[in-house]
């Protein structure tokens, strides 16, 4: 690709954002026009981006013959590779990056220990078969989000803006190859989502903002020092210091970690676990709070269920997936020891998560808590499939990642409506909507069934790949992962049947549930507008295509799942030799 | 009859005075020395109520030391030190230069609209804060422990008047009060920790102590006495730095002062009191590293904690931004005990971009300060957004940089300090600052909430119905008499996300600084 | 060496000593026989034609400090002087006029601003 394709991608957004700002503030239809356009082209842009990633030659060549060598930054050999790459130095206090791969090459380190190394990071982007999905994802939900928002939102041109902000953010995330700018990103993002929670929501929300936020960066801050100590523990080892995501990914088949090198505090070594395993902890963290994995998930209910319609379409669909990505990403590829050390701790967090989220959802009556919970319950499935660490629970993941997506903006569409017109969330107040709103009560049906793991719906193909993942490491995590299934049953029909069957309720005028019987009518036109339809109707028929035809989506998540479980599955060398010696490929050809 | 004996004893010709070179070497505290003396004339003579002129007059002085001392560093001089090793005007020296020039002049430029808002329109003003100046470039250039302390007290003296510059509000006299006591105190603990260093070595200049405790500790000894005295020189630069345990003054001057000094002293002085706290502890005390590597660790981390836990429980925002002062001594600090040149570079990165941060959080604060009292209390922010939006943006842009998020300079100064002290070994620091910067989020965002959502704080929700009868359109009415002041914030604004996004452009300046030594 | 302050020391612990000694035994000892006259502040032998306790005009302290300030200013010439053909030659003497025209800017601003006016 001779244009950086994802530098326009990244730009689009930026630019669309100042362009709503740009516009009056009262000329609502104007700025829903720019909004919608922006979002329509970014999407444009991500599916150009995605048949060109299937069309570019290596990568068919290298899916072809299931190699996962190609990548290459002078002859440094990462498992993962990435296509449609742009770098231009950012931050550069040393010698260049030329200078460091030579070093590397070298096979031992340039640098005087004494004098401090150089920081060099650098704008680098690129994407893989695993975020050029959750990038064509992300570009959908918020064309989605953009198509939901009315135009009769208060302050809508600062959220149509935060939200294309948002969206610069989401997308440097997922295309990031700089440890820095990923960090960048990933913090950055959270600035126009704190604005989003803070301006427009339930009369809760201000406490849920902080609480998201504290959260997140708590945790984010910890992945911060991590980052800075790959940065240095790589470079003592190798010589090569820098923030870059291909090398550092090639880097770590040299890292030692066997034995520990102590940190010392006040004087004291402490050396309990290795360094890398610390690394991973901490990445991990910042990932498991975002995801979010069950001890760290208590803002998940408080953002979701106070948050409007359009935000969640977004912020559940895609924002929670970037901790999930980050597992994979950068949990897998830099720690592959570390991934084995702790597979059995995340595998239990997540099963804790699917179990867990559905105990919750089942013990709610507010209906965007239950949706809520279920997401939680969907996504410890995702993390399950990843510390699978084999082709097919990572495969699953993946698929299962873009799948949760689709079906819990839907859900959370078709939930945002019932609470916009009835003016409650309460399971209680309400049912009998089948009859005043079919249409809406026929697409949620088809996002419940999908949300359960129907087949022929998309989930169950994530699921199934899970379970089959899981399985491969020990029957328990599959059987406990199951039960999470069946009380996905439960509690998404529970939802589905109270909402929509039985006798139509509605809130009375002194909180106390209004039974009508036959009077349907009166209600006037309460089911689904021809926006929400036009944002539904998408998202359910990519359900059913998913479902009926999973090949293609299952042979395109394997290339890259299969390169991610070969980087997790490195096995580490002291040296060079060594690694050379059990059979991989030496940077740049050295002996 | 005198004049001819003069004449007969003394050779006139030449003219030998004090060498050109030396006086090159100091032309920035000359411009703005000299400055004050003419500020202060022309005091004299302009008619009352003179005040955008002489702070114009001021502004000119300041940028024409700013621009001599660009030209010096573009000139790169070769020999850097002048006056018989007892003033360095190398780089660093430059640097923090750029960044208290800059400061002052930030804070000239806030001053006239805010000075009459608050009914202080006095000459006396300006003539102060440029002495103060002056002895802010004494000092990050002192090589000498007398021209060290000879700067400290240029600085100081000045302050302590500017402190109680609002003569008729009790607040800003009890702040000025405790100033000068504390100050005082921390002065005669700083000569005290000098004359201690001074009786131990022989020496008063910077370049001869080290020479001779490198002898003592390459022979494994450390000399009891200038370990006390290292200890009191660690308190009273702590004191100037406002770390804690030694912070006791700062959250009452700040919120007593008006609001432009605040904005002045927590900056300008910060970076001053940095630079030579750098320099001593970098270069000349660094053969006694590892003697004084923990207290000053323990130092800054104190201050980590105590500023971040302490800001929480704040309800006035003057208070707010002391606290959160405090704490971010306490990060600097993190470059001053990893001590070396990415250490130091790391602090002068952060305190570049703290200038940034902090003046502007700060001018916000000016700007929206109404006749009589300084805005202060939570519930004059409360809905900002509505009322100036302009204004609430730049300050949640400021709260956001402080608080370290990227696309904001803040993050790239944490970044650089937390892995000089992680490539240091010292992964305790890092981590308090971690720890503490997760919790100085609490308060940044609720400043942030507070404007844009108001009625939503969780904690303040009785100020929030003070909120409503607050009087609209103060800064509105501060906006048409303020351009300037405007000018300053917005160009923090810019500089924060220019730095936050490019931190190249500040960043690759600092290379190869380190601390010249004689 | 701490043996050389010995004396010091003695000297510090009579002082103390000989303090307390004399405030306990005065009261003890002493014959008091109290008049009027006795009472009254002392005023070098004369008596005291009002109360000591009147209202000075703020001026005096004003116009006092800065005679001192001014005052000590001066006396810095003296030793200048001294040394000026000796050691300092031209440039004590640029020194001095740079000096001198401080002070006299210093003036200027006094005088200015009214400082050295009664009312």
């Amino acid at each position: 690709m001779s244009w950086p394709i994802l530098t326009v991608t990244l730009l689009v957004p930026l630019v669309g954002a100042l362009l709503v700002l740009a516009l009056p503030a009262q000329r609502g239809r104007a700025i829903r026009l720019v909004l919608v356009g922006v979002t329509a082209l970014t999407l444009g842009l991500t599916c150009v981006l995605l048949v060109a990633y299937l069309a570019v030659p290596s990568a068919a060549a290298s899916r072809l013959t299931g190699s996962a060598n190609g990548q290459s930054l002078s002859g440094i050999h990462s498992p993962v590779t990435f296509q449609f790459q742009e770098q231009v130095s950012w931050v550069q206090s040393g010698p260049s990056l030329s200078h460091l791969h030579a070093a590397f090459n070298e096979g031992n380190s340039a640098f005087n220990q004494a004098s401090p190394p150089p920081i060099n990071f650098s704008y680098h982007l690129g994407v893989d078969g695993m975020s050029i999905w959750l990038l064509a994802l992300a570009a959908l939900l918020f064309l989605v989000a953009a198509v939901v928002l009315s135009k009769r939102q208060e302050r809508l041109r600062s959220f149509a803006a935060l939200m294309l902000l948002s969206e610069v953010g989401v997308i440097g995330v997922l295309t990031s190859l700089d440890l820095i700018l990923f960090y960048f990103f990933w913090e950055a993002a959270l600035i126009p989502l704190y604005f989003l929670m803070i301006g427009w929501g339930d009369e809760r929300r201000g406490r849920a903002a902080l609480k998201f936020i504290i959260y997140t960066v708590a945790g984010s801050l910890f992945m911060l020092l991590a980052i800075i100590g790959v940065y240095f523990v790589t470079g003592a080892q190798t010589g090569v210091y820098t923030f870059d995501v291909p090398t550092l990914i090639a880097a770590q088949a040299f890292v030692e970690t066997t034995h520990a090198t102590s940190f010392s505090l006040f004087g004291h070594s402490f050396a309990l676990l290795n360094p890398q395993d610390w690394l991973f902890l901490a990445f991990a963290l910042a990932f498991a709070i975002k995801v979010p994995l069950v001890p760290f998930h208590s803002w998940l209910p408080d953002a979701y269920s106070s948050g409007r319609t359009p935000f969640l379409v977004f912020f559940a669909g895609i924002v929670s997936k970037l901790g999930a990505f980050g597992f994979i990403r950068y949990n897998l590829t830099l720690f592959p020891q570390a991934s084995h050390t702790f597979q059995p701790l995340l595998m239990g967090l997540a099963t804790a998560s699917i179990l867990y989220g559905a105990l919750a959802a089942l013990a709610q009556s507010d209906i965007k808590r239950v949706v809520a919970y279920a997401s939680i319950s969907h996504l410890g499935f995702v993390v399950l499939g990843i510390f699978a660490l084999n082709v097919n629970g990572l495969n699953g993941a993946i698929i299962q990642m873009v799948n949760h997506g689709i079906v819990i903006a839907a859900l959370f569409i078709c939930v945002g409506v019932v609470e916009a017109r009835f003016g409650t969330r309460n399971l209680r107040e309400l049912g009998g909507l089948a009859k005043p709103m079919p249409v809406l009560a026929g697409l949620f049906l088809v996002a419940t069934l999908a949300g359960l793991g129907m087949p022929l719906l998309n989930s169950f193909v994530g699921e199934f790949l899970i379970l089959l993942g899981s399985f491969q490491v020990s029957p328990v995590w599959a059987v406990l992962a199951s039960l999470g299934v069946i009380l996905a049953c439960w509690y998404m029909l529970r939802l589905y049947q109270g909402l929509t069957q039985g006798d139509l309720r509605l809130p009375g005028p002194d909180g106390v549930p209004q039974v009508l019987q036959g009077v349907a009518g009166r209600l006037g036109r309460v089911d689904v507008g021809p926006v929400e339809v036009a944002a539904l109707v998408p998202l359910v028929a990519l359900m059913i295509l998913v479902g009926v035809f999973p090949a293609p989506v299952i042979h395109l998540g394997r290339f890259s799942a299969a390169q991610y479980v070969q980087a997790a599955n490195r096995p580490t060398a002291t040296n060079p030799a060594q690694a050379s010696a059990r059979g991989l490929t030496a940077p740049g050809g050295a002996p | 009859m005198i004049g001819a004996q003069v004449g007969a004893a003394v050779p006139w010709l030449p003219l030998h005075f004090v060498p050109a070179s030396d006086l090159l070497g100091i032309l920035p505290i000359l411009i703005v020395g000299g400055g004050a003396v003419v500020v202060l004339l022309a005091d004299l003579v302009v008619p009352r109520r003179g005040g955008p002129l002489l702070a114009t007059l001021t502004g000119v002085v300041l940028l024409a030391a700013l621009g001599t001392a660009v030209g010096q560093w573009a000139a790169n001089a070769a020999h850097p030190v002048v006056f018989d090793g007892s003033y360095a005007n190398d780089r660093f020296t430059l640097f923090a230069d750029f960044v208290i020039l800059a400061t002052a002049l930030a804070v000239v430029g806030l001053s006239p609209g805010y000075l009459r808002r608050r009914g202080l329109e006095e000459g006396e003003y300006y003539i102060l804060l440029l002495a103060s100046v002056a002895g802010m470039l004494v000092l990050d250039g002192a090589l000498n422990l007398i021209v060290i302390f000879l700067g400290i007290e240029l600085l100081s003296i000045p302050l302590y008047v500017l402190a109680g510059f609002a003569r008729d509000d009790k607040k800003s006299q009890e702040g000025a009060m405790k100033y000068l006591l504390l100050g005082g105190f921390a002065s005669a603990f700083l000569l005290y920790g000098m004359a201690l260093l001074y009786g131990e070595t022989g020496h008063t200049s910077l370049t001869a102590i080290h020479a001779v405790l490198l002898r003592g500790a390459t022979a494994g000894q450390f000399d009891p006495m200038i370990l006390a005295g290292i200890g009191l020189l660690v308190v009273g630069l702590a004191f100037k730095v406002s770390a804690a345990p030694f912070h006791w003054w700062t959250p009452d001057v700040y919120q007593g002062s008006p609001a432009v000094v605040t904005t002045f002293m927590s900056v300008a002085t910060k970076v001053a009191a940095f630079a030579v706290f750098l320099r001593l502890f970098s270069a000349t005390l660094a053969p006694y590293r590892s003697e004084w590597e923990i207290p000053v660790a323990v130092v800054a981390i104190i201050s980590m904690i105590y500023g971040n836990l302490v800001a929480v429980a704040q309800t006035s925002v003057k208070r707010l931004l002391a606290y959160s002062g405090i704490a971010q001594a306490g990060y600097v600090m993190i470059g001053v005990a990893v001590g070396r040149p990415d250490g130091t570079q790391a602090a002068l990165f952060y305190l570049a971009a703290y200038a940034f941060m902090n003046t502007g959080a700060f001018a916000v604060v000016t700007l929206l300060s109404r006749r009589g009292e300084d805005c202060d209390r939570y519930s004059q922010l409360a809905g900002l957004s509505r009322r100036e939006p302009l204004l609430a943006g730049l300050m949640a842009l400021f709260m956001l940089s402080l608080a370290g998020f990227p696309l904001t300079v803040g993050f790239f100064g944490k970044l650089f300090l937390f892995s000089a002290a992680i490539h240091d070994g010292q992964l305790s620091l890092a981590i308090w600052g971690i720890l503490t910067s997760a919790v100085s989020l609490f308060y940044y965002l609720r400043v942030i909430l507070l404007m844009y959502a108001p009625g939503e704080d969780v904690l303040e929700t009785q100020e929030m119905e003070v909120a409503g009868v607050s009087p609209e359109g103060s800064a509105v009415a501060a906006r048409s008499t303020a351009s300037p002041a405007v000018l300053v914030v917005a160009l923090a604004g810019f500089g924060t996300i220019l730095l936050g996004v490019f931190p190249a452009l500040i960043y690759t300046l600092l290379q190869g600084i380190s601390v010249v030594h004689g | 060496m701490l043996f050389d302050y010995l004396p010091v020391l003695t000297f510090l612990v009579m002082i103390v000593l000989l303090g307390i000694a004399l405030t306990v035994l005065i009261p003890l000892v002493g014959p008091r026989k109290p008049t009027k006259a006795k009472g009254l502040p002392y005023e070098c032998g004369i008596v005291p034609a009002e109360t000591a306790r009147r209202r000075f005009s703020v001026t005096f302290y004003l116009t006092a400090m800065l005679f001192i300030v001014f005052d000590v200013e001066a006396i810095f010439l003296y030793p200048w002087a001294v040394l000026l053909r000796s050691t300092l030659h031209v440039f004590g003497l640029i020194e001095m006029v740079i000096f001198v025209a401080l002070i006299a800017v210093a003036l200027a601003y006094v005088w200015r601003k009214g400082a050295l006016e009664w009312d």
